[in-house]
Protein backbone atom coordinates (compact mmCIF):
# COMPACT_ATOMS: atom_id res chain seq x y z
CA UNK A 1 0.00 0.00 0.00
CA UNK A 2 2.76 2.19 0.99
CA UNK A 3 4.03 1.69 -2.32
CA UNK A 4 1.20 2.76 -4.42
CA UNK A 5 0.57 5.71 -2.10
CA UNK A 6 4.85 6.99 -3.13
CA UNK A 7 3.85 6.90 -6.56
CA UNK A 8 0.44 8.58 -6.62
CA UNK A 9 2.42 11.09 -4.35
CA UNK A 10 5.15 11.44 -6.91
CA UNK A 11 2.29 11.97 -9.99
CA UNK A 12 1.03 14.59 -7.47
CA UNK A 13 4.07 16.40 -7.30
CA UNK A 14 4.94 15.72 -11.04
CA UNK A 15 1.58 17.54 -12.25
CA UNK A 16 2.02 20.51 -9.67
CA UNK A 17 5.55 20.86 -10.65
CA UNK A 18 4.23 21.47 -14.15
CA UNK A 19 1.53 23.85 -13.40
CA UNK A 20 3.78 25.91 -11.61
CA UNK A 21 6.29 26.57 -14.06
CA UNK A 22 3.54 26.78 -17.10
CA UNK A 23 2.25 29.69 -14.29
CA UNK A 24 5.81 30.98 -14.01
CA UNK A 25 6.85 31.06 -18.22
CA UNK A 26 2.92 32.27 -18.41
CA UNK A 27 3.75 35.04 -15.97
CA UNK A 28 7.47 36.11 -17.50
CA UNK A 29 5.87 36.41 -21.19
CA UNK A 30 2.74 38.60 -19.97
CA UNK A 31 5.04 40.77 -18.26
CA UNK A 32 7.11 41.06 -21.09
CA UNK A 33 4.27 42.05 -23.82
CA UNK A 34 3.14 44.18 -20.40
CA UNK A 35 6.64 45.74 -20.96
CA UNK A 36 6.46 45.55 -24.85
CA UNK A 37 2.89 47.73 -24.50
CA UNK A 38 4.01 50.14 -22.61
CA UNK A 39 6.89 50.85 -24.74
CA UNK A 40 4.79 51.53 -27.71
CA UNK A 41 2.63 53.68 -25.34
CA UNK A 42 5.60 55.96 -24.27
CA UNK B 1 7.91 36.96 -7.29
CA UNK B 2 8.82 35.80 -3.94
CA UNK B 3 5.35 35.41 -2.63
CA UNK B 4 5.06 32.83 -5.75
CA UNK B 5 8.03 31.12 -4.85
CA UNK B 6 6.82 30.55 -1.56
CA UNK B 7 3.00 29.62 -2.56
CA UNK B 8 5.08 27.00 -4.86
CA UNK B 9 6.93 25.82 -2.12
CA UNK B 10 3.78 25.78 0.04
CA UNK B 11 1.78 24.26 -2.19
CA UNK B 12 4.46 21.54 -2.52
CA UNK B 13 4.62 20.83 1.00
CA UNK B 14 0.73 20.01 1.07
CA UNK B 15 1.15 17.56 -1.06
CA UNK B 16 3.58 15.50 0.60
CA UNK B 17 1.89 16.38 3.97
CA UNK B 18 -1.42 15.21 2.67
CA UNK B 19 0.08 11.70 1.56
CA UNK B 20 2.62 11.08 3.76
CA UNK B 21 2.15 13.37 7.31
CA UNK B 22 -1.82 12.63 7.49
CA UNK B 23 -3.50 9.62 8.03
CA UNK B 24 -5.97 7.75 6.14
CA UNK B 25 -9.28 8.51 7.99
CA UNK B 26 -11.60 5.60 9.44
CA UNK B 27 -15.13 4.46 7.79
CA UNK B 28 -13.31 4.56 4.10
CA UNK B 29 -11.60 2.15 2.14
CA UNK B 30 -7.97 1.85 1.64
CA UNK B 31 -6.09 5.53 1.49
CA UNK B 32 -9.68 7.12 -0.51
CA UNK B 33 -9.95 9.62 2.48
CA UNK B 34 -6.92 11.21 1.25
CA UNK B 35 -9.04 12.79 -1.75
CA UNK B 36 -9.93 15.72 0.73
CA UNK B 37 -6.78 17.90 0.90
CA UNK B 38 -7.56 18.54 -3.02
CA UNK B 39 -11.29 17.79 -3.85
CA UNK B 40 -13.15 20.24 -1.04
CA UNK B 41 -10.22 23.05 -1.83
CA UNK B 42 -11.04 22.83 -5.33
CA UNK B 43 -14.91 23.08 -4.98
CA UNK B 44 -14.22 25.80 -2.57
CA UNK B 45 -12.41 27.74 -4.78
CA UNK B 46 -14.78 27.19 -7.71
CA UNK B 47 -17.88 28.75 -4.94
CA UNK B 48 -15.39 31.51 -4.14
CA UNK B 49 -14.75 32.45 -7.85
CA UNK B 50 -18.67 32.40 -8.96
CA UNK B 51 -18.92 34.83 -5.88
CA UNK B 52 -16.12 37.03 -6.91
CA UNK B 53 -17.78 36.94 -10.71
CA UNK B 54 -20.86 38.07 -8.96
CA UNK B 55 -19.56 40.65 -6.99
CA UNK B 56 -17.56 42.25 -10.09
CA UNK B 57 -20.88 41.91 -12.30
CA UNK B 58 -22.52 43.87 -10.11
CA UNK B 59 -19.59 46.12 -9.32
CA UNK B 60 -19.73 46.52 -13.19
CA UNK B 61 -23.50 47.58 -13.85
CA UNK B 62 -22.93 50.14 -11.16
CA UNK B 63 -19.73 51.98 -12.81
CA UNK B 64 -19.40 50.89 -16.08
CA UNK B 65 -15.62 49.99 -15.61
CA UNK B 66 -14.05 47.66 -18.40
CA UNK B 67 -11.17 46.79 -15.82
CA UNK B 68 -14.12 45.55 -13.53
CA UNK B 69 -15.61 43.10 -16.41
CA UNK B 70 -12.31 41.68 -16.44
CA UNK B 71 -12.19 40.30 -12.76
CA UNK B 72 -15.80 39.30 -13.48
CA UNK B 73 -14.89 37.05 -16.47
CA UNK B 74 -11.76 35.65 -14.89
CA UNK B 75 -13.67 34.82 -12.38
CA UNK B 76 -16.04 32.62 -13.64
CA UNK B 77 -13.50 31.43 -16.16
CA UNK B 78 -11.39 30.26 -12.90
CA UNK B 79 -14.69 28.89 -11.30
CA UNK B 80 -15.54 26.40 -14.18
CA UNK B 81 -12.18 25.08 -14.48
CA UNK B 82 -11.82 24.42 -10.30
CA UNK B 83 -15.73 22.88 -10.89
CA UNK B 84 -14.79 20.63 -13.50
CA UNK B 85 -11.23 19.53 -11.52
CA UNK B 86 -14.02 19.14 -8.28
CA UNK B 87 -15.94 17.18 -10.41
CA UNK B 88 -13.77 14.58 -11.91
CA UNK B 89 -11.20 14.38 -8.40
CA UNK B 90 -15.03 13.38 -6.97
CA UNK B 91 -15.81 11.38 -9.88
CA UNK B 92 -12.60 9.35 -8.72
CA UNK B 93 -13.50 9.22 -5.29
CA UNK B 94 -17.30 7.73 -6.26
CA UNK B 95 -15.30 4.61 -8.38
CA UNK B 96 -13.15 3.79 -5.55
CA UNK B 97 -16.15 4.08 -2.84
CA UNK B 98 -19.32 3.70 -4.83
CA UNK B 99 -17.82 1.60 -7.15
CA UNK B 100 -18.73 3.88 -10.51
CA UNK B 101 -17.47 6.34 -11.82
CA UNK B 102 -21.83 8.11 -12.24
CA UNK B 103 -24.36 7.79 -10.01
CA UNK B 104 -26.27 10.72 -10.77
CA UNK B 105 -26.44 11.26 -6.76
CA UNK B 106 -27.87 14.57 -5.77
CA UNK B 107 -23.97 16.21 -5.19
CA UNK B 108 -23.13 15.26 -8.95
CA UNK B 109 -26.27 15.94 -10.73
CA UNK B 110 -25.77 19.25 -8.76
CA UNK B 111 -22.38 20.04 -9.87
CA UNK B 112 -23.44 19.06 -13.39
CA UNK B 113 -25.93 21.92 -13.23
CA UNK B 114 -24.04 24.15 -12.27
CA UNK B 115 -21.27 23.18 -15.19
CA UNK B 116 -24.60 24.20 -17.48
CA UNK B 117 -25.10 27.25 -16.00
CA UNK B 118 -21.60 28.35 -16.00
CA UNK B 119 -21.21 27.18 -19.61
CA UNK B 120 -24.19 29.03 -20.76
CA UNK B 121 -22.31 32.24 -20.01
CA UNK B 122 -19.70 31.43 -22.08
CA UNK B 123 -21.97 30.90 -24.92
CA UNK B 124 -23.93 33.96 -24.22
CA UNK B 125 -20.44 36.19 -23.78
CA UNK B 126 -19.42 34.82 -27.31
CA UNK B 127 -23.34 35.28 -28.96
CA UNK B 128 -23.07 38.75 -28.62
CA UNK B 129 -21.38 40.75 -31.04
CA UNK B 130 -21.36 44.30 -29.40
CA UNK B 131 -18.71 44.60 -26.60
CA UNK B 132 -20.64 46.81 -24.33
CA UNK B 133 -23.69 45.19 -24.54
CA UNK B 134 -21.80 41.85 -24.46
CA UNK B 135 -20.81 43.09 -20.76
CA UNK B 136 -23.76 44.32 -19.59
CA UNK B 137 -25.42 40.93 -20.89
CA UNK B 138 -22.46 39.11 -18.90
CA UNK B 139 -23.25 41.11 -15.78
CA UNK B 140 -26.59 40.74 -15.54
CA UNK B 141 -26.65 36.66 -16.08
CA UNK B 142 -23.51 36.12 -13.35
CA UNK B 143 -25.66 37.77 -10.81
CA UNK B 144 -28.63 35.65 -11.89
CA UNK B 145 -26.23 32.73 -12.23
CA UNK B 146 -24.75 33.46 -8.83
CA UNK B 147 -28.56 32.94 -7.42
CA UNK B 148 -28.07 29.55 -8.14
CA UNK B 149 -24.95 28.30 -6.82
CA UNK B 150 -26.22 27.99 -2.62
CA UNK B 151 -28.92 26.47 -3.92
CA UNK B 152 -26.98 24.04 -5.87
CA UNK B 153 -23.77 23.92 -3.65
CA UNK B 154 -25.60 24.06 0.07
CA UNK B 155 -29.29 23.31 0.15
CA UNK B 156 -30.00 20.18 -2.84
CA UNK B 157 -27.44 18.07 -1.14
CA UNK B 158 -28.75 18.04 1.97
CA UNK B 159 -32.46 18.02 1.61
CA UNK B 160 -31.69 14.91 -0.76
CA UNK B 161 -30.74 11.74 0.63
CA UNK B 162 -26.54 11.29 -1.13
CA UNK B 163 -23.73 8.95 -0.77
CA UNK B 164 -21.33 11.65 -0.36
CA UNK B 165 -19.64 11.98 2.97
CA UNK B 166 -20.91 14.42 5.74
CA UNK B 167 -19.62 17.85 5.36
CA UNK B 168 -16.16 18.16 6.64
CA UNK B 169 -16.72 21.51 7.90
CA UNK B 170 -20.05 20.90 10.08
CA UNK B 171 -19.39 22.50 13.34
CA UNK B 172 -22.40 20.01 14.41
CA UNK B 173 -20.13 17.21 13.48
CA UNK B 174 -16.30 18.14 14.48
CA UNK B 175 -14.52 14.85 14.16
CA UNK B 176 -11.72 15.79 12.09
CA UNK B 177 -7.78 14.55 13.62
CA UNK B 178 -5.55 16.98 14.18
CA UNK B 179 -3.28 16.33 11.31
CA UNK B 180 -5.75 15.72 8.91
CA UNK B 181 -7.43 19.40 10.25
CA UNK B 182 -3.94 21.14 9.68
CA UNK B 183 -3.14 19.47 6.06
CA UNK B 184 -6.70 20.37 5.40
CA UNK B 185 -6.42 23.83 6.32
CA UNK B 186 -3.14 24.45 4.47
CA UNK B 187 -4.92 22.74 1.53
CA UNK B 188 -7.40 25.47 1.55
CA UNK B 189 -4.85 28.23 1.50
CA UNK B 190 -2.87 26.76 -1.10
CA UNK B 191 -5.55 26.49 -3.36
CA UNK B 192 -6.38 30.12 -2.58
CA UNK B 193 -3.48 31.42 -2.84
CA UNK B 194 -3.07 29.56 -6.53
CA UNK B 195 -6.53 31.10 -7.39
CA UNK B 196 -5.10 34.68 -7.06
CA UNK B 197 -1.90 33.98 -8.89
CA UNK B 198 -4.43 32.67 -11.48
CA UNK B 199 -6.56 34.96 -11.39
CA UNK B 200 -4.24 37.79 -11.53
CA UNK B 201 -2.57 36.21 -14.50
CA UNK B 202 -5.85 36.26 -16.39
CA UNK B 203 -7.16 39.35 -15.64
CA UNK B 204 -3.14 40.85 -16.72
CA UNK B 205 -3.86 38.91 -20.08
CA UNK B 206 -7.22 40.75 -20.52
CA UNK B 207 -6.25 43.61 -19.95
CA UNK B 208 -3.28 43.29 -22.73
CA UNK B 209 -5.98 41.70 -25.11
CA UNK B 210 -8.25 44.63 -24.59
CA UNK B 211 -5.33 46.76 -25.74
CA UNK B 212 -6.27 45.31 -28.98
CA UNK B 213 -9.55 46.15 -29.41
CA UNK B 214 -10.40 49.14 -31.67
CA UNK B 215 -12.78 50.50 -28.74
CA UNK B 216 -9.66 51.02 -26.66
CA UNK B 217 -7.42 52.44 -29.19
CA UNK B 218 -9.91 54.82 -30.34
CA UNK B 219 -10.38 55.88 -27.08
CA UNK B 220 -6.51 56.34 -26.39
CA UNK B 221 -6.05 58.10 -29.74
CA UNK B 222 -8.99 60.87 -28.91
CA UNK B 223 -7.19 61.26 -25.80
CA UNK B 224 -3.91 61.99 -26.99
CA UNK B 225 -5.27 63.92 -29.47
CA UNK B 226 -6.82 66.01 -26.15
CA UNK B 227 -3.67 66.11 -24.73
CA UNK B 228 -1.94 67.71 -27.36
CA UNK B 229 -4.49 70.47 -28.12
Amino acid sequence: MKEGLNFVLGVNLIIWFGIAFYLFILDRKIRKLEDTSQDIKR
Amino acid sequence: MIVKVLLTLWMTAMIVAAFLYAGAAAGFPGQTSRILFFHVPQAWVATLSFLLSMVASCMYLARRRVRVDYVALSAAELGLLFCILATATGSIFAKATWGSFWNWDPRQTSIVILLMIYGAYFALRSAVPDPEKRRVFAAVYSILAFVTVPFLVFVVPRITASLHPEDTMNPANPGMDPKTLKVFLGSLFAYTGLFVWMLRLKIRLLRLEGRQEPEFIITEKLRQEGEKR
